[in-house]
């Protein structure tokens, strides 16, 4: 692991920004920190880039306690902040030069790393723009080449992708899933669950300062036994069939029927689902497709943290 | 070279503001250094006209000239960095801050001391150009005389050590404010406090808590020397005006002053420490002068102007020895102490604090592996 927390708190005056959070994430993998906006991701993420002190509990980085040797975090961390912090009249390639500077970087070096750095986030053509004049997802590709530099193993990333258009979010999307692939560690926070949808290995549902579930998203969403749907398509003749063999099974809680198609949903998980398969084809079904749609992030959120309607969320949920 | 003080003075010398500034800077320091030399020279024509000695002002009176335009372009000086380096210091931290590019310097491997020592070396280094680009303007009084190199030297030497307090004092506001305008404002007030405050202390020192029992007790003459033991005026040395003048200049070195020097209200208070009531050889003749005893070297003896004018008869310089060790240092003393203890508390204030600690902290619980 490369991030430990262990009843983690903190307080803000009389708010409890964390209340005994626990966190693990896994070398290599692709974190998605999520929960809706005060939740406690920004303050998880401070802590854990050596930003902010906790008040209690236990937090290693690489091994390194941050309050201990914050140094030697931030020599392992790569931290991409929800701003962009701009300097007047620096150009875009300055711009990265100074900070390879603060990361120690040596002088003979820093050309090298800086055209290294904008060539993996296409913005070599910008590479003399005034930094003020570009984009904000250029910007957001500059900010995260800030967060390079110094080649760190994890990337902290808060909410990279907050105010970018599609296109730009695309962009965002692929670049980190590139560095995922180049063997780096990420940790990705938003309120915007789609944006992390396709890109996560894992995940950390965090609320109220808690983390309420965490681990990949297959075992949450195994865990959480949120069932899935199945869209299946049949020989016209035998539609009545399969719409009787579904019915007749106890895990299936709804069918629908549109012409040859049918929609299904049910209690389980992949076996469930297999199962399912096999009966409508023992019972002489003609089955052309059978297309299981698992549970999406934000059905998954709403479940952990019990549908937002303040309610508690379910047992077992817990990592 | 610090990679903080790097990037702001590349971002301070891109624009037309710095180029612009220095040139009023130097405008205005030569209009103060001519201006200084016009009043010296009328003061010094109307003085030896009444004894004789017409339109020969600068001829008789260029050293008494020398020592005013010096001491007039140094008081200048010291007052202008009083102005200028809260406004370049002020804005450091607090600009940080608003920029938000705060974080990212924290996040980086730059301690809070570096970030601290990059701003005023940023916020300095200008001022220090202001500084040198004034340094022509200094060699003027020493050809003239009356003056010396060491002089002007340890004069610019106590306005950089004051900029740096000021400047130090200033970030430490900054690192503390909400806002740049609160930062600002802020600055100018401790700066304004420090210049009016610790000459108020002096004045509060010397008239208000009275004389020291031997202050204004009998004459004595120690080696030929009339004097009194003087007292230690110890809110002198917080005066960064009354260092400027006793590191800039010798109040024990009595010579006639054509021309009044602008250092006669504070040459008054380091006298009043060194034991003497007078603050110039004019005032010492005048008590002392009809004493007898006084052979040269040790003390003032009077000797008659030569011919070319009427008889005149004038105190000639003479040189005391101190009985306190110099202002000056301790100024630079108290000025240095002040300079670290408001980086300090700037570099605790921008540094991310540790967890405060308790009597009965929660024991950690290490994690299973």
């Amino acid at each position: 692991m490369i991030v430990e927390f262990h009843a983690v708190d903190k307080r803000y005056g009389k708010v409890r920004a964390l209340q005994g959070a626990d966190l693990t994430v896994p070398r290599g993998a692709t974190v998605g920190l999520i929960g809706p906006n005060g939740a406690g991701k920004t303050t998880s993420m401070l802590i854990m880039t050596s930003l902010l002190a906790r008040d209690g509990g236990m937090v290693r980085v690489g091994g390194i306690d941050p309050e201990r040797d914050p140094r030697a975090v931030r020599r392992h961390v790569g931290y991409m902040p929800d701003f962009f912090g701009v300097y007047e009249g620096l150009r875009t390639r300055e711009y990265l030069e100074f900070f390879a500077a603060t990361q120690n970087i040596r002088p003979i070096a820093r050309p090298a790393v800086v055209a290294d750095l904008l060539a993996l986030v296409d913005l070599e053509d910008k590479a003399d723009a005034d930094v003020n004049t570009l984009s904000r997802g250029m910007k957001q590709r500059l900010s995260l080449a800030r967060a390079l530099l110094h080649d760190p193993e994890l990337l902290v990333l808060d909410e990279p992708a907050s105010g970018l258009d599609p296109r730009a979010r695309v962009q965002l999307r692929q670049l980190i899933a590139e560095l995922n692939r180049m063997g780096r560690t990420i940790v990705i926070s938003s309120h915007i669950l789609s944006e992390l949808e396709g890109i996560c290995s894992h995940l950390a549902v965090v609320d109220h300062g808690r983390v309420l579930a965490e681990g990949s998203v297959e075992e949450i969403r195994a865990r959480l036994s949120t069932g899935g749907r199945v869209t299946l398509r049949v020989g016209e003749a035998s539609t009545e069939l399969a719409e009787e063999v579904l019915r007749s099974q106890a895990e299936v809680s709804a069918v629908t029927v549109e012409r040859n198609l049918l929609r299904i949903e049910f209690a389980g998980d992949d076996l469930t689902s297999a199962s399912l398969l096999a009966a409508v084809v023992g019972a002489g079904v003609l089955v052309f497709d059978w297309r299981v749609e698992a549970a999406g992030l934000e059905e998954l959120f709403l479940h952990i943290t019990g549908n937002g309607d303040g309610a508690p969320p379910p047992a077992g949920v817990g990592a | 070279m610090n990679p903080v003080a790097r990037r702001e003075l590349q971002e301070r010398f891109r624009t037309l503001r710095s180029p612009l500034l220095l040139g009023t800077w130097v405008v205005a320091a030569s209009a103060l250094t001519f201006l200084a030399y016009v009043y010296a020279r009328s003061s010094a024509e109307s003085s030896l006209s009444s004894l004789g000695y017409f339109n020969l002002g600068t001829l008789f009176a260029s050293t008494s000239m020398g020592r005013f335009i010096l001491h007039s372009v140094l008081l200048g000086l010291l007052t202008a960095v009083l102005f200028v380096v809260p406004g370049q210091a002020a804005v450091t931290i607090v600009g940080e801050r608003e920029r938000q590019t705060l974080p990212l310097l924290q996040a980086s491997q730059l301690s809070a001391w570096r970030i601290i020592v990059g701003k005023l070396i940023s916020a300095l280094a200008f001022v220090l150009l202001l500084l040198v680009a004034t340094v022509p303007l200094l060699v003027i009084p020493v050809l003239l005389g009356g003056v010396t190199i060491g002089n002007a030297v340890a004069g610019v030497g106590m306005v950089v050590a004051t900029a740096v307090m000021v400047g130090a004092v200033s970030m430490w506001i900054s690192s503390r404010a909400k806002s740049v305008q609160g930062a600002v404002l802020g600055s100018y007030v401790v700066a304004v406090g420090l210049v009016v405050g610790s000459l108020a202390l002096v004045l509060a020192e010397v008239y208000l808590v009275g004389p020291a029992p031997e202050d204004l007790g009998p004459m004595r003459i120690v080696a030929g020397v009339p004097r009194d033991s003087g007292r230690e005026l110890y809110t002198a040395w917080l005066s960064p005006y009354v260092g400027l003048v006793d590191a800039s200049s010798n109040v024990l070195d009595f010579r006639p002053d054509v021309v009044d020097s602008p250092y006669t209200p504070f040459w008054q208070v380091l006298l009043k420490r060194q034991g003497f009531a007078a603050h110039s050889v004019d005032d010492l003749y005048s008590v002392y002068g009809g004493l007898s005893g006084f052979t040269m070297g040790d003390g003032i003896f009077v000797e008659d102007l030569p011919v070319g004018g009427p008889a005149v008869t004038r105190p000639s310089a003479t040189t005391v020895g101190p009985i306190r060790g110099a202002v000056w240092l301790r100024t630079l003393l108290f000025e240095a102490i002040v300079t670290l203890l408001a980086l300090a508390a700037a570099a605790r204030a921008i540094k991310v604090p540790r967890r405060r600690l308790r009597l009965f902290r929660r024991k950690e619980v290490p994690i299973a592996s």
